[in-house]
């Protein structure tokens, strides 16, 4: 277990949940793809974890892989994601399969029924595209009075995901197209819809509740995406690039809401974006994402102002400071490598396009701790020792692979 | 045109797809069948051999009550007996009403078939994809007049089009010598092959539409590519933009409906050949129209093995078709990438 | 001013592209029954009388929101969607009145980048080959020369001059792009629409776009309409910068003086939004607009502005603003620019500053 930043390696009282060496890959025709490997974090009380990276990074398969949703030909490999919940900690302690300590479980041990059940009541997600988000024939307010219902069955029975979808197979679907008004969702249902709709600003809630998602602007569905997930009473949400499509006005609005419903439920966040204003904007603690790994982590203030990864430099150094006009950009050469597993080979993965690689980058770099007192870790060598130029790797050492 | 790409990916579906390798067996098969019937037929297909009329194919064999008349003592005695007709060994699939050789014929029929699908495939393309192509890179009333024009003609029985095309022009059929024949091989096969050009210019006339739909729905996704909007912006004109970017990515479509339609275009040669209106008469819808009348008393080869023959043909050009489908959709191809 | 003998040199002050009152309207394609049954056809005021200037050798910024008609201004400036009405000058001659062989010329002098790398690349052309297509239509050199240029203007872009005859899937999005800019240089153009060349690219990559953009307007002196909606490239790459809404322009100016002190409530309400890439002073809150952007099909009365607006007042409902000089080569469309104005005299829309939404369903 690599618990790298931390001083000890157990779980924190405030983890709700913590991530250890997790690792997804897909099996394709081109070969295996590591999209996510080796990558911990902790998600902490009442917080949003940051986790940027920019495209091909894994940070999107890192979603999938906390809530199960990787699909064929994906698979999470490897790892652990130890979940804060008291009941079931209780309930799998004397199961020797079930990994248990303290108040944590390990998600990845339990049945994965149980862990189905969990997406809803302890874990949302919103994602950047709400368009397709919603099924565009059925109205906004039907699709969240459903999660609402989805919820209350769950807690009435709260182990079984039967209960909770029962009456809402084919045939119940066959049967609505013919009789019409024969719902799944209860009137109950609905009303909370239709609050859920009022919390997250959206006007005329009790109209618009029986409209269709094309009725909707993208930030008006953006919204109705976060109503919907909040349907469950989340301890997590995970947001997905929730503003990427957006305009950067409508962008800020939905920001704002993030960030209030965070306050008032007390939830923690999980948001993963490619945008750095955003993450600087939003988050206390930030990952940065490279090839599939955790490249450098830590409080936003150790990650963005006393970087140490070139990864992480080369990344803040690319963007076009609004405030400060026109000095040169310092992008990072190169492309973004494409992650199969036979051209990866056993080096830092950044190494073809750092500009301060060295002979000792030619050897996987492990997480180091930079400052334990932020959590600041690096996976680089330049944590440990200034950059030497006498070591420098040759320009050409990498031949035509960069471009 | 045909690039790397799409020639690997053709390998690795044909690899994967067992219903690959049986489409193109059969279209191979019913191809070289065509290309050599002189050499593949056992017979001249139009030989008739009155004597060995209606024998069966080889493993079955059928009683029938022969009724023979014969001057006793001054009378005339009807004598009816029931004989055993046994297969011949010269024909293995039989013979018709008239004893022409089953097998021969449908050797012979599959070029009638093949012929008329791939030419009428062609001249469909031909007249459907300029006119699909323009309507929907020029949209407007261009495109509304032509696309109500496809519409009325598909909204009209294909069967009835051709019939009312056929009794207009007559039927016109054109002998093609045999080149095997003519240069001295299999002399005593026939010498020229009928190609009956009414049908091909009316199966072709029918199924334009097919072409100009798919053709026209390819032309408006692709007028709003960019690279679209930049061969304008570097002064290139529609004909150019049409030929040069619109119809190589419109490609794929057209070709996968091409064999679709081939297959199509057979049955409906059939259908024409069935009715009498195709001017040939070494055709499989020939023979089932002839072959009809028999199946109620007994003779159920002469009609059913040129339908088999139909039978076969379109699966194998249609399995052909969706392998194509398969490895030149680009949506396929983008499988791998899910990372 | 310049005089006589300059000729038809391009003379300092002179704009090389000048639009004014441009208007781009799109009617609902009415099908055949309804054009029969007298249907009349509603417009969309993509663009809605719209003029600026592009001064040789500037980057012009044409920034906005997703639908407020910028790429629309940029197609219709070089001919590729016709105009409803304005007019549009490209070094003196009236664009809209070229005869099809003046426009084939003009096609050499003018040319355009598109945002998405994908679609903007014909997937069945090798890269020699969409480089070279400009120089194939216009007739320019034979193949072998033609050959030889790609090589070299591949080279120019920071691609290898060895991947002539790859096809684009085997390229990268950045790498896509250098072609799509490639293919803009080769028929040596003076003006170049930037159509958000960098907006579908990764950060990284956006920054090695940005930089050769830089360098090539300096080597071939090019002139640049750069349309964008993020403030923060505008900010880098352009001189001036034009904010559109709606498809009509709020302001216009000089970047530095937009970006420090913005006239128009839109422009700095825009800024406001966008999230800083700075530890420092955060703010519990962003402060942004309420609501979403009316449709340009029905938009308000007034100035179109004044349903999100912060500062509108029952003024902004009544009529809408003209442009006002604020500054030197800078105008603003908001009553607020006029002192004298009766705005300030009229009463606050109350709504606008408090709920959320509300205002924007007009």
């Amino acid at each position: 277990m690599s618990r790298g930043v931390r001083a000890d390696s157990a779980l924190r009282s405030d983890d709700v949940l913590s991530v250890s060496d997790l690792s997804t890959r897909f099996f394709t025709e081109e070969g295996q793809i590591n999209a996510v490997e080796s990558v911990s974090f902790d998600l902490r009380d009442n917080e949003i974890l940051g986790i940027v990276g920019e495209s091909g990074s894994g940070k999107s398969v890192t979603a999938l892989s906390l809530i199960d949703l990787v699909e064929s030909p994906g698979r999470i490999t490897e790892g652990e994601v130890w979940y804060r919940n008291p009941g079931l900690a209780e309930e799998f302690r004397a199961a020797d399969a079930v990994g248990v300590d303290g108040d944590h479980v390990d998600l990845r041990t339990v049945p994965p029924r149980l862990r189905r059940s969990l997406r809803g009541p302890s874990f949302s997600t919103i994602f950047q595209d709400p368009m397709s988000s919603f099924n565009p024939s059925i109205t906004v307010g039907e699709q969240i009075a459903e999660a609402v219902e989805v919820q209350r069955r769950a807690k009435a029975n709260p182990r079984s995901t039967r209960s909770r979808t029962q009456g809402y197979g084919l045939g119940q679907y066959l049967l609505d197209g013919i009789v019409p008004g024969r719902g799944y969702a209860s009137e109950e249902s609905t009303e909370r819809a239709i609050e859920l709709l009022e919390q997250v600003g959206i006007p005329d809630p009790a109209e618009r509740v029986d409209e269709y998602p094309g009725e909707f602007s993208g930030g008006m569905l953006q919204r109705a995406m976060i109503a919907q997930a909040l349907a469950g009473e989340p301890d997590v949400l995970i947001a997905d690039e929730p503003t990427t499509a957006l305009d950067v006005t409508i962008q800020a609005q939905i920001l704002n809401l993030l960030r209030e419903v965070q306050e008032e439920r007390g939830m923690s966040i999980v948001l993963i974006t490619h945008d750095l204003g955003v993450i600087a904007e939003m988050c206390d603690r930030v990952c940065v994402m490279y090839a599939g790994e955790v490249v450098e982590r830590g409080t936003l203030d150790a990650v963005f102002d006393d970087s140490v990864h070139p990864y992480t430099e080369g990344l803040l150094g690319s963007i076009p400071d609004l405030e400060d006009p026109r000095p040169r950009l310092q992008p990072i050469e190169g492309n973004v490598p494409g992650l199969v597993d036979a051209d990866m080979g056993d080096r830092c993965y950044f190494a073809d396009r750092c500009p301060k690689a060295m002979e000792s980058c030619l050897e996987k770099p492990t997480e180091r701790v930079v400052d334990a007192d932020a959590e600041h870790g690096a996976k680089c060598v330049l944590a440990d020792r200034p950059y030497d130029p006498s070591e420098a790797l040759p320009e050409d050492h990498f031949g035509g692979e960069a471009e | 045109m045909v690039s790397a790409r799409v020639i690997r990916n053709l390998k690795k579906e044909f690899r994967n797809s067992a219903l690959a390798k049986i489409g193109l067996l059969l279209v191979v098969g019913i191809l070289f069948t065509a290309a050599f019937a002189p050499f593949i037929a056992p017979h001249d297909p139009t030989e008739q051999q009155l004597d060995q009329s209606e024998l069966p194919p080889l493993g079955f064999s059928e009683t029938t009550e022969r009724t023979t008349s014969q001057m006793v003592d001054g009378e005339i005695q009807t004598v009816t007996e029931t004989v055993e007709i046994t297969p011949d060994a010269a024909h293995p699939l039989g013979t018709d009403s008239l004893g022409r050789d089953m097998l021969s014929r449908i050797v012979y029929g599959a070029r009638t078939s093949l012929v008329v699908g791939v030419l009428g495939t062609l001249l469909a393309a031909f007249v459907g994809v300029p006119v699909g192509l323009f309507a929907g890179y020029h949209r407007g009333n261009v495109d509304d007049l032509l696309m109500r024009i496809a519409d009325v003609s598909l909204a009209f029985p294909s069967l009835v089009l051709a019939v009312a095309l056929i009794g207009l022009w007559g039927r016109a059929a054109v002998n093609v010598p045999d080149p095997f024949v003519v240069a001295g091989f299999a002399s005593d096969m026939p010498e020229s092959f009928v190609l009956p050009i009414t049908v091909v210019i009316v199966v072709g006339l029918v199924n334009w539409v097919w072409f100009a739909r798919v053709a026209r729905g390819e032309a408006l996704s692709l007028r709003g590519q960019e690279y679209v909007k930049a061969s304008r912006a570097l002064g290139a004109d529609d004909t150019s933009i049409i030929w040069n970017h619109v119809l190589p990515n419109a490609i794929t479509p057209i070709i996968v409906l091409a064999t679709v339609q081939v297959a199509a275009i057979i049955l409906l040669e059939s259908s024409l050949s069935f009715l009498g209106f195709s001017g040939t008469t070494l055709s499989w819808g020939f023979d089932i129209a002839q072959g009809r009348d028999y199946i109620s008393s007994g003779q159920w080869w002469i009609a059913s093995l040129p339908g088999l023959a139909i039978m076969f043909s379109v699966i194998g050009i249609n399995l052909l078709g969706d392998w194509l489908r398969d490895s030149l959709d680009p949506g396929i191809e983008g499988e791998g990438g899910a990372a | 001013m310049s005089d006589a003998s300059e000729g038809a040199g391009v003379s300092g002050s002179d704009p090389l592209l000048s639009v004014e009152g441009l208007r781009k309207y799109y009617a609902d394609d009415l099908s055949l029954i309804d054009r029969v049954l007298g249907a009349e056809a509603e417009s969309v005021k993509a663009v809605d009388g719209v003029s600026f200037d592009v001064a040789e050798g500037e980057t012009l910024g044409l920034v906005g929101e997703s639908g407020c008609g910028k790429s629309t201004t940029g197609e219709t400036v070089l001919r590729l969607r016709e105009a409803t009405e304005g007019r549009i000058a490209f070094d003196g001659e009236d664009l809209l009145e070229m005869t099809d062989a003046e426009l084939t010329e003009f096609r050499k002098r003018a040319q355009i980048v598109f945002q998405d790398p994908f679609s903007s690349l014909d997937p069945r052309m090798t890269a020699g080959d969409i480089v070279t297509e400009g120089l194939r239509i216009h007739g320019i050199s034979d193949r072998a020369e033609r050959r030889e240029t790609a090589r070299d203007l591949l080279d120019r872009v920071g691609l290898s001059a060895d991947q002539i005859d790859r096809y684009p899937h085997e390229f990268s999005g950045g790498q896509r792009q250098r072609i799509g800019i490639a293919r803009a240089l080769a028929v040596d153009p003076e003006f170049i629409v930037l159509d958000e060349p960098v907006s579908a690219l990764d950060v990284s990559v956006q920054a090695q776009i940005l930089n050769l953009l830089d360098d090539l307007q300096e080597e071939f002196g090019l002139t640049y309409l750069f349309i964008a909606h993020n403030l923060s490239v505008v900010r880098h790459i352009c001189d001036r910068v034009a904010v559109m809404y709606l498809g009509e322009i709020v302001e216009t100016g000089p970047v530095d003086e937009i970006f420090a002190d913005p006239a128009h409530p839109y422009t700095e309400a825009l800024l406001s939004s966008v999230p800083r890439v700075t530890t420092e002073d955060r703010e519990a809150e962003f402060a942004t607009l309420h609501g979403d952007v009316p449709s340009p099909r029905n938009p308000p009365a007034g100035c179109r502005f004044h349903t999100r607006c912060p500062e509108a007042r029952a003024a902004c409902r009544e009529s809408s603003p003209p442009a006002y000089d604020v500054g030197e080569r800078r105008s603003a469309t908001c009553f607020r620019a006029d002192a004298g104005h009766s705005y300030w005299e009229s009463e606050p829309i109350e709504e606008n500053a408090r709920s959320a939404g509300e205002g924007a369903d007009d």
